[in-house]
């Protein structure tokens, strides 16, 4: 996800929202420390990303 | 029995990461294999996983209406001198149950065919070895119960330190990252360690 969001340019706000700020929020934080996997369209937000073809992010 | 030498074995221990690579466009991970296969009978896939993979244009596409709708368009930067390494790591979807079942029979494939062809194989319940022996005595319970718990005790240490000696130990060190080299010096010298402590007590 971190390659993701430096390639797409969005990475500092994300970064400075959820890595700096606030992690404990962070939704992929939340899994790896329950030890669950954590799927690669999870954003930090909880929001999965979807192709246009299968929907919208929810 | 007739072992390789070291400079052998190195160059064995290269090969297999190197073809793991070449085959599988992944690295090498004997532990991470386990944890996959565990994990895959402990969660259910959501059916968020379950979506057909996608491209890499569309995730980026889909980040970036996120990151808009979250933080406004402003927050979108141009991407920076680092992307195009950053490319470069696979968006490949992780490999199956059946892969990783395969992958770690192999293991115990080859390790059988090795000692059938080398005509060292002798069928037995137990670990072999003086020096095993000599340190859990006669008793069949500790026989058994030493290699469950030290087996119990390695699934841990690897979880905790994020890989085992292959992950760490073969292909970190390879990549100079700090994290493996410190874990592999802690593999190893508790091994030596253990061993001479194994020794004394025997």
């Amino acid at each position: 996800m971190y390659s993701l969001l430096t390639l797409s340019g969005t990475l500092k706000a994300w970064q400075t929202r959820y890595c700096k700020a606030d992690y404990a929020e962070c939704a992929r934080y939340k899994l790896s420390i329950e030890g669950k996997p954590v799927p690669l369209n999870l954003m930090p937000s909880g929001a999965l990303l979807r192709s246009a073809k299968t929907g919208d992010s929810e | 029995m007739r072992y390789l030498t070291f400079w052998q074995g190195a160059i064995a221990l290269a090969i297999v990461p190197l073809l793991h690579w070449t085959f599988l466009g992944r690295t090498l991970a004997v532990s991470g294999r386990f944890s996959a296969i565990v994990d895959g009978f402990r969660h259910r896939k959501t059916k968020a996983e379950a979506d057909t993979p996608m491209s890499e244009e569309e995730l980026l596409a889909a980040i970036r209406a996120e990151t808009s709708a979250a933080f406004g368009s402003e927050a979108i930067e141009e991407p920076s001198a680092r992307a195009p390494a950053a490319a470069s790591i696979s968006l490949r979807p992780p490999d199956s149950l059946g892969m990783h079942v395969f992958f770690l029979g192999g293991l115990a494939l080859g390790g059988f065919v090795s000692t059938v062809v080398t005509g060292s194989f002798v069928p037995s319940l137990w670990l072999r070895g003086e020096l095993f022996a000599n340190f859990v005595g006669p008793s069949s319970v500790s026989h058994a119960l030493v290699p469950l718990v030290g087996g119990l005790l390695i699934g841990f240490g690897t979880r905790m330190a994020g890989g085992c000696t292959s992950g760490h130990g073969l292909c970190g060190v390879s990549q100079f990252q700090p994290g493996s080299l410190v874990a592999t010096i802690g593999f190893f010298g508790m091994g030596v360690a253990v061993s001479f402590l194994i020794g004394a007590l025997s």
